[in-house]
């Protein structure tokens, strides 16, 4: 009985019941409790199962969800990724926009001119969406913004935004991040990575940094945070920062140099931050966690590969791009040296040039620059693997940065690896990547 | 309590029981894009009222209590739609509603224990569970990739189902009796 009741609710989810069999559930439903509990039962894993999958892809959708229009109509469940960022980050907009105009009606003398911060930084795609609902492309440095949603949508977006009180925070890849300044700082980090820097804030009114695991309070301090549906990361380089776990309430203080990870399924311990690594390799075997791009598992006769996916640049062109996560906060941050050489594996499906790059930080969590390396078509064949080596020396400041460039890093030697990225432009030439290693030259 | 202190309030709260209010509402809501159409709206139409919500309200009775605005949104975005498809009746999902909300707590520990249960299977397993809810993956590819037959793996992806829902059973009453 509780199975024929099962294979109905699934069949009904499937919606492929007949509509007789429509009729035989609902009036199951109708008279039998234990019926509607098996179904309440059925559907909520069926929601959880959903869940994880839109985890899993999170990552591989975001150009989804800044063009919704999916080029494969047999995809359908295109739009369910990022579906908790779609849905919270709306509201997070839309509630801030209703308290704005609520403010608007209370006699605030220029509440319709009140910025809150400028934007000192902006790199690669991103998209601000205001408290009044306008949805800019658009940014420049130098202009001020009066709270709302920055939107990083690609591995290469990059944004820094200074408060009026000097306090500064850095946004990288595909993050997320509500900003408003009623007073108090208050941050929502939906996804990805936020660095800041805090001027001392007024007794009181801690800046407020709201993630999905955790709540942070900061008075005054360095530190880096990274986020995603179930953890937050959060490495403290200066000063001290308060961390609450959602899940239990539980407190802690981070001091400098320390670090902790809130999640419900982790122990809230701060630890000191590892020591450097050298070298790094990536693990496609292991799944496409902190990888951006299609990953494809491996089969008998093929290594597992992350393939690029397309994305539109600030200047609306396509490019098509695979990046991995490479300092991530559970474990030693990876720097360069003058002996670091990136070894890069895959195939293209047509000759092209191939954009080799890494984002890279100082050791102090600052952005310091895109530097990349461009082979040449010439170096490939089609539809035969590729392996090649690159020396750290080589490696130059993407030249979108020049305007940016006596504010950054010279060259990409003694910084700290966030991600490595691959891209081919504006026309899909089947990058697929199999192996990214960072290691010694004497290797 | 300032405005802006209760927005923070109830973003807090409303991030942290979202999860549970999407599975309900999926409860009740055959399609996914139709739960995420109107999550938007739900978090709109519970800000609007957050100030009948009691202020010293615990996390638990503010999930319940989104849960309750919740409800008549469903039953009204149900109304609003053209009866295009086939769904149950209305007293159906009122029924469901009530038994939803009266089991909060014990959906939320199946989705803990669903996850642990999908740890515990092999990686195209839980592959081929996830590949109908997973942007650019389906059966169909796992089944060219594998050189399957799609129907084959359609009874698998049941098989799987059953072990999973079978293993959250096992694993909450294994929580019961240690609790």
């Amino acid at each position: 009985m509780s199975r024929s009741i099962q294979t109905l609710v699934r069949q009904y989810q499937d919606q492929q019941l007949t509509n007789e069999e429509l009729k035989q559930l609902d009036e199951l439903l109708r008279t039998d409790a234990n019926a509607r509990e098996i179904f309440i039962h059925e559907t909520n894993l069926i929601a959880a199962i959903e869940d994880i999958a839109c985890e899993q892809d999170q990552d591989l959708d975001v150009t989804h969800r800044v063009h919704p229009v999916s080029t494969d109509p047999s995809n359908a469940s295109a739009g369910l990724s990022n579906r908790w960022i779609m849905a919270t980050g709306w509201l997070v907009a839309v509630v801030a926009a209703l308290l704005l105009i609520t403010n608007f009606a209370s006699p605030l003398p220029d509440a319709q001119t009140n910025t809150i911060a400028t934007i000192i930084g902006v790199n690669g795609p991103l998209q601000w969406t205001g408290n009044d609902g306008q949805v800019r492309s658009d940014l420049s440095v130098g202009m001020q913004l009066p709270g709302g949603t920055i939107d990083g949508v690609s591995p290469e977006s990059w944004f820094s935004l200074q408060f009026d009180d000097g306090s500064v925070v850095v946004t990288s890849g595909n993050s997320m991040l509500a900003f408003s300044d009623l007073g108090q700082k208050v941050l929502h980090l939906k996804a990805g990575r936020l660095s800041a820097d805090v001027t001392p804030q007024p007794n009181g009114s801690p800046m407020l940094i709201h993630t999905r695991s955790a709540i942070l309070e900061i008075v005054g301090t360095s530190f880096d945070i990274d986020t995603d549906l179930a953890a937050t990361a959060l490495n403290v380089t200066e000063g001290k920062v308060r961390v609450k776990r959602r899940s239990d309430g539980q407190l802690v203080d981070v001091p400098a140099q320390h670090q902790v990870i809130a999640a419900a399924d982790h122990d809230l311990r701060v630890s000191q931050i590892p020591k450097v690594a050298h070298r790094w390799q990536s693990r496609l075997q292991n799944g496409l966690r902190r990888t951006y791009g299609r990953w494809l598992p491996g089969t008998s006769d093929q290594e597992p590969m992350l393939r690029c996916i397309p994305h539109l640049t600030e200047k609306n062109k396509t490019i098509y791009t695979a990046s991995f996560a490479v300092t991530v906060p559970d474990a030693a941050p990876v720097m360069t040296n003058t002996g670091t050489m990136i070894n890069v594996k895959g195939h293209l499906d047509r000759v092209t040039d191939l954009y080799v790059g890494m984002t890279l930080k100082t050791a102090k969590g600052d952005f310091a620059g895109r530097f990349q390396v461009v082979l040449p078509s010439g170096d490939f064949q089609p539809d035969t693997p590729f392996n090649h080596s690159l020396e750290i020396e080589n490696f130059t400041l993407d030249p979108s940065l020049s305007a940016m460039k006596d504010d950054l890093a010279s060259s990409a030697n003694e910084l700290m690896v966030e991600s490595i990225w691959c891209h081919t432009l504006y026309q899909q030439a089947g990058l697929a990547l199999t192996s990214v290693e960072i290691k010694d030259k004497s290797e | 309590m300032e405005k802006d202190q209760q927005y923070d309030r109830f973003m807090s709260l409303f991030m942290a029981s979202e999860r549970s209010i999407r599975a309900y509402v999926r409860s009740l809501l055959l399609s996914t894009q139709d739960v995420d159409d109107l999550m938007q709206d739900i978090g709109l139409t519970c800000w609007h009222k957050f100030d009948q919500f009691d202020p010293e309200g615990s996390a638990i009775e503010f999930t319940r209590w989104c849960c309750v605005v919740s409800r008549f949104e469903v039953l009204r975005f149900r109304r609003s739609r053209a009866r295009d498809r086939l769904v149950l009746s209305d007293e159906v999902i009122e029924l469901l509603a009530t038994h939803a909300e009266q089991r909060l707590e014990q959906s939320e520990s199946e989705r803990f224990a669903l996850k642990h249960c999908l740890n515990k299977l092999s990686d195209l397993d839980r592959r081929l569970l996830l590949s109908t809810h997973t942007k650019g993956d389906s059966i169909s590819r796992i089944a060219a990739e594998s050189n399957q037959k799609v129907r084959q793996l359609y009874s698998k992806v049941n098989m799987i189902r059953n072990q999973i829902a079978d293993c959250v059973r096992r694993t909450m009453a294994l929580g019961e009796t240690s609790s």
